[in-house]
């Protein structure tokens, strides 16, 4: 063949693709004339390999046409391809079409107690502080309850705490049942009771470590008492420091910075003298109400003001009493009901309602 | 204690409008829980903390008034008024127990006429909630009120003899209190008696037997100082509380007892006329005395965080007459510390400035299970249980239907002899200590399905009390639909495998290799639905259906699927896991699916086990898919399909390895179990 003969050639390749590009309509017929036109056995390489039996000279002019030519249909074939593909993936897309305001998969899921995320949030505040947590019996002995915290006998100061006893009434039958179901250390502590508050984990603990001692206890306790805002077992969180040179004006402060942690920092607090036989000097712990914000509302009685712990220094006698000398130590304790701040915080009017697993409320934590 | 401000007025000036003089006591200490009225007329009502007996009075709370603006009170002492008739000519007065009555005073007053009191003495003691009886009781509790000393007035007519002794009573004893109950008295209970025997509970009531009538013409008046502890004990044990025996048991002033006696006797000839005898009983042998107690600068210091000179201590403190010696008014303050708490008080605790410990940095510790406890409790609120908190108390009719059968069969005689019975309960509801938590779990779903909630799972992580012991339990219960009905999935109803799932999930949430369960059978569960759970081999509970006769009981309906384990033997499991990594494998895995028949009584765990006795070290997983009976199948089969993952940790297996080990587990099930493949 000759240089006008292929150039020829080329030229009705080049108009054959053209023609056959314009009837392709999908990714394989496109394929398909891909190999048929550029393909290792196509026919455009047929011509280029007809190069050879040219002159040096004519080989480039045919070669150059021939290459022109496929960059032609090459470019033409890529646009092409773009042009199915996009519709290819339009397709494809129109057929996924979603509602998206259809609703999501709905597992199952459970809730955290509120008390559970209160008493949490208390146990971090110090733990973060650097308060270890420690946890203690529910039922406790006298000693442990009372006697050990300079509750004295026969006093009125006990009855502060109305308290659910253990056993049979009898004291012969008493004390046998609590022998048997209680071992032998209820025989040494007096009788036996359901704790009226966490302080007895208190005087375990700094009988068995020496200060420095920086603890919290929470837990269950309870009162014989019932109805809309005492309930006969409740939680606490008690909190206990012991060190050399403890103040009350570092009572005040860890209080203080604590209460701002939970409910704002914005949040005042206001000191006043109370009496809790294992403190002296005793104090209540007052913050200024949460929903009105001191202005005076219904929850806070109109005064501005909520109490919220009760707190003091460590009374001498209560450290007498676990061996740690009052001369060179001094400490302070505080406690506060995890149902009251609870109940302040979410706004909860009924403390019954966390006991009652009604999931209406439960579902709101 | 409530007060009105006039009445406050004749004891001390107070210039302060209401509610500053409210906030400046609440700040004091003396809580102002409540005010009635304005002005002159306002009634107080006082918080008194049970260490401040001496607050219990007007002059006692006049003291802290009077402090808090500054000066201390300055008072005169009652003049006795004068008499006829020596007291020796009526009255012979004997202590026997000079521990429980340290000092006794008694006066006689001649033909006094019983009325009522007049108009101002009833409407103050009304203001004060105190109900007028007639003008010799009414100025008793006139006088309580003003001084703080309870007093007493008998009908001479009725003192036997003409005598007082002071004593106990040697046996136990049924008296008549004036208020018509007869009382269970014991030889610790202290009596005022007459030549023959008691007319008064000492210090907390007098008896019907002598009490003032509209005929009395002659009454003795009693001021006495009784020892609390004893006033106490009695009060508590009779449940009987009065105003006499609410002071008396916090400590009133024996060295107030005369000035009483005083003011008694000139209020009594005053409202009721009269004339005193002459002189009066005075048996006081062993005398109180201020005791001296010192408080050092150094010690405020130390204790409050503030500095304050000896000058302003000494200042504070003799505004309640506490400065060097403590009075017999204030029987509370026993040592130092209770002065360095007078001085905070009154110098105001606001005033001392908030201060944060520095403190030497340590590591907090937490309870062992803490970290568990938590896990527990996020991954079974993640599988859809929501958390409880129920109270410790339940009922044995509500705890027998389950302990019946989890108490070792010996002492089912006794089945309630392990449990903790509280001797005081508030009702029949509450009576003991829970030594399960599936009744309140119960307790939980029946409330909820009564306010028509169907779909419910709860879980609850908390002590139970047994045996002198208080392990921590984990309680779960179910209910309804597996999840909530929707679109685009089927729904699913609740079963035995929900629970078991949940377990399973929480096993592995506590780095645990799993729980074991074998079937038992409970008296509170279908038989055929309900198995103990082992851990470590150790049985630590129950899951399985709940009896429906048991739900009857409660009102559920549908099926309720439960499980209760001891908890600390996973806590305890988890803590000593100690998770090491595993290399992962660099080659590729070929699964191959089968299908078995096999007889219905061979269980899964079975043919798994026979599955993995055939490994030869390339079997990495088998995961039953599907589970069917019927069909094509005869009655005694069952089509059990497993997907089953070989790998190698050296090398890629080739499928034709692959093909020639499962066909020899095949033949190997064929022969060791009877299965059959399934085509
Ligand atoms: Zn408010």
């Amino acid at each position: 063949m000759n240089k006008e003969e292929l150039l020829a050639k080329i030229e009705s390749l080049r108009t054959e693709a053209n023609g056959a590009l314009a009837a392709l309509d999908s990714l394989v017929s496109l394929q398909e004339f891909k190999v048929r036109f550029l393909g290792k056995k196509g026919l455009l390489t047929d011509i280029l390999k007809s190069l050879s039996l040219l002159g040096p000279e004519e080989r480039p002019i045919v070669g150059e046409a021939a290459n022109r030519a496929k960059t032609e249909i090459e470019s033409r074939l890529e646009s092409l391809r773009k042009n199915l593909d996009q519709k290819e993936r339009s397709r494809l897309q129109s057929q996924k079409q979603v509602d998206v305001s259809l609703p999501g998969l709905k597992l199952p899921r459970g809730f955290r107690h509120p008390l559970s995320l209160v008493e949490k949030e208390i146990e971090s505040i110090f733990v973060n502080m650097g308060f270890s947590v420690f946890e203690g019996p529910d039922i406790e002995s006298d000693y442990y309850n009372f006697e050990a915290l300079n509750f004295p006998a026969d006093h009125p100061a006990r009855e502060m705490q109305d308290t659910f006893y253990i056993g049979p009434r009898t004291m012969d039958q008493g004390q046998r049942t609590q022998e048997k179901v209680h071992g032998p250390w209820s025989m040494v502590h007096g009788p036996l009771l359901l704790r009226t508050h966490t302080s007895p984990v208190q005087i375990r603990t700094m009988e068995k470590q020496k200060p420095p001692i920086y603890m919290i206890c929470p837990g269950a306790v309870y009162r014989h008492d019932d109805d809309v805002t005492h309930s006969p077992m409740f939680h606490q969180v008690e909190g206990l420091m012991v060190d050399r040179h403890l103040t009350f004006g570092d009572l005040k402060g860890v209080l203080t910075l604590f209460c701002q942690t939970i409910f704002g920092k914005k949040l005042k607090t206001r000191f006043r003298p109370s009496f809790f036989p294992f403190v002296e000097p005793g104090a209540e712990v007052d913050i200024s109400c949460v929903l009105c914000a001191g202005k005076g509302c219904r929850v806070c009685g109109g005064d501005g003001w909520l109490e919220i712990l009760g707190a003091g220094m460590v009374h001498p006698a209560v450290l007498e009493q676990v061996k740690i000398d009052p001369k060179k130590f001094t400490g302070f304790a505080f406690g506060m009901g995890v149902e009251r701040i609870a109940m302040l915080k979410y706004g909860i009017d009924d403390i019954r309602l966390f006991y009652q697993s009604d999931m209406r409320f439960l579902e709101q934590f | 204690m409530k007060f009105s401000i006039d009445w406050l007025k004749e004891f001390v000036p107070v210039p302060l409008k209401v509610l500053e003089l409210s906030h400046r006591l609440t700040m004091q200490g003396l809580e102002v829980e409540h005010i009635e009225g304005e002005g002159e007329k306002a009634v107080f009502t006082l918080g008194i903390t049970p260490n401040r007996g001496d607050c219990l009075s007007l002059l006692g709370l006049a003291r802290e008034v009077s402090a808090l603006q500054g000066k201390p009170l300055v008072l005169k002492p009652k003049i006795p008024p004068k008499g006829q008739t020596p007291i020796k000519n009526f009255l012979k007065v004997s202590i026997p127990d000079r521990k429980g009555c340290p000092r006794y005073m008694a006066r006689v007053v001649q033909g006094v006429r019983i009325g009522p009191s007049p108009d101002w003495m009833q409407k103050r003691l009304a203001s004060v909630g105190l109900k007028a009886i007639n003008n010799v009781v009414d100025c008793t509790n006139y006088v309580m009120w003003e001084l703080g000393q309870p007093l007493h007035a008998f009908d001479y007519r009725f003192l036997k003899e003409g005598r007082i002794v002071v004593r106990p009573e040697p046996r136990p004893f049924k008296f008549v209190t004036l208020d018509g109950v007869e009382r269970a008295c014991l030889p610790s209970d202290l009596f005022i008696c007459d030549g023959e025997g008691p007319v008064a509970l000492a210090g907390i009531m007098g008896g019907a037997n002598s009490e003032v009538r509209d005929d009395t013409e002659t009454v003795v008046l009693e001021a006495a100082y009784f020892d609390p502890k004893r006033i106490h004990a009695t009060s508590k044990r009779l449940q009987l509380t009065s105003e006499s025996s609410r002071r008396f048991e916090r400590g009133v002033d024996p060295n107030n007892t005369a000035n009483a006696l005083h003011r008694l006797t000139a209020l009594i000839v005053e409202t009721a006329g009269g004339t005193p005898s002459q002189d009066w009983t005075d048996i006081y042998p062993k005398k109180s005395v201020p005791r001296k107690m010192m408080l050092s600068p150094g010690e405020v210091k130390r204790i409050l965080g503030v500095s304050l000179s000896p000058k302003e201590i000494k200042k504070t403190l003799s505004l309640l007459g506490l400065n060097g010696s403590i009075p017999t008014f204030r029987p509370d303050i026993s040592r130092a510390i209770d002065l360095v708490e007078e001085v905070a008080r009154l110098h105001g605790y606001d005033k001392i400035p908030e201060t944060l410990p520095k403190i030497g940095m340590n590591l907090p510790i937490q309870p062992r299970e803490a970290f568990a406890k938590e896990i527990t409790a996020e991954t079974l609120t993640g599988l859809g249980y929501t958390e409880c908190c129920h109270l410790s108390f339940t009922s044995p009719k509500k705890t027998v239907p389950f302990t019946r059968s989890l108490t070792p069969r010996e002492n089912h005689e006794e089945s309630g002899s392990s449990w903790v019975t509280l001797s005081n309960p508030l009702s029949e509801e509450h009576t003991i200590l829970r030594p399960v938590l599936i009744s309140s779990l119960l307790d939980a779903l029946a409330f909820n399905q009564h306010r028509q909630r169907k779909d419910i799972r709860f879980f609850e992580l908390k002590k139970i009390f047994c045996e002198g012991k208080e392990p921590l339990h984990l309680g779960m219960a179910a209910t309804g639909e597996e999840w909530p009905q929707q679109w685009g999935l089927k729904p699913k109803k609740i079963d035995l495998f929900s629970i078991k799932g949940a377990l399973s999930q929480l096993a592995r949430a506590l780095r645990l290799d799993g729980l074991g369960f074998e079937q038992e059978s409970f008296d509170f569960l279908v038989p055929t639905a309900s198995c103990s759970v082992l851990f470590q081999g150790e049985k630590i509970g129950w899951m399985g259906l709940i009896d429906s006769a048991v739900l009857k009981s409660w009102e559920i309906e549908g099926d309720v699927f439960a499980a209760e384990i001891d908890w600390e033997p996973l806590s305890l499991g988890s803590e000593s896991v100690a998770l090491r990594y595993k290399p992962l494998s660099k080659y590729p895995f070929i699964e191959r699916d089968i299908a078995l028949v096999v007889d219905n009584s061979l269980t899964v765990q079975k043919t798994e086990q026979s599955i993995w006795a055939m490994d030869n070290g390339w079997i990495k997983k088998v995961q039953l898919f599907d589970l069917f009976k019927g069909e094509n199948l005869p009655r005694d089969k069952k089509s059990l399909a497993f997907n089953i993952r070989y790998a190698s940790f050296e090398r890629t297996l080739t499928n034709e390895e692959v093909n020639e080990a499962h066909q020899r587990l095949i033949t190997h099930l064929e022969r060791e179990i009877g299965a059959i493949l399934r085509k």
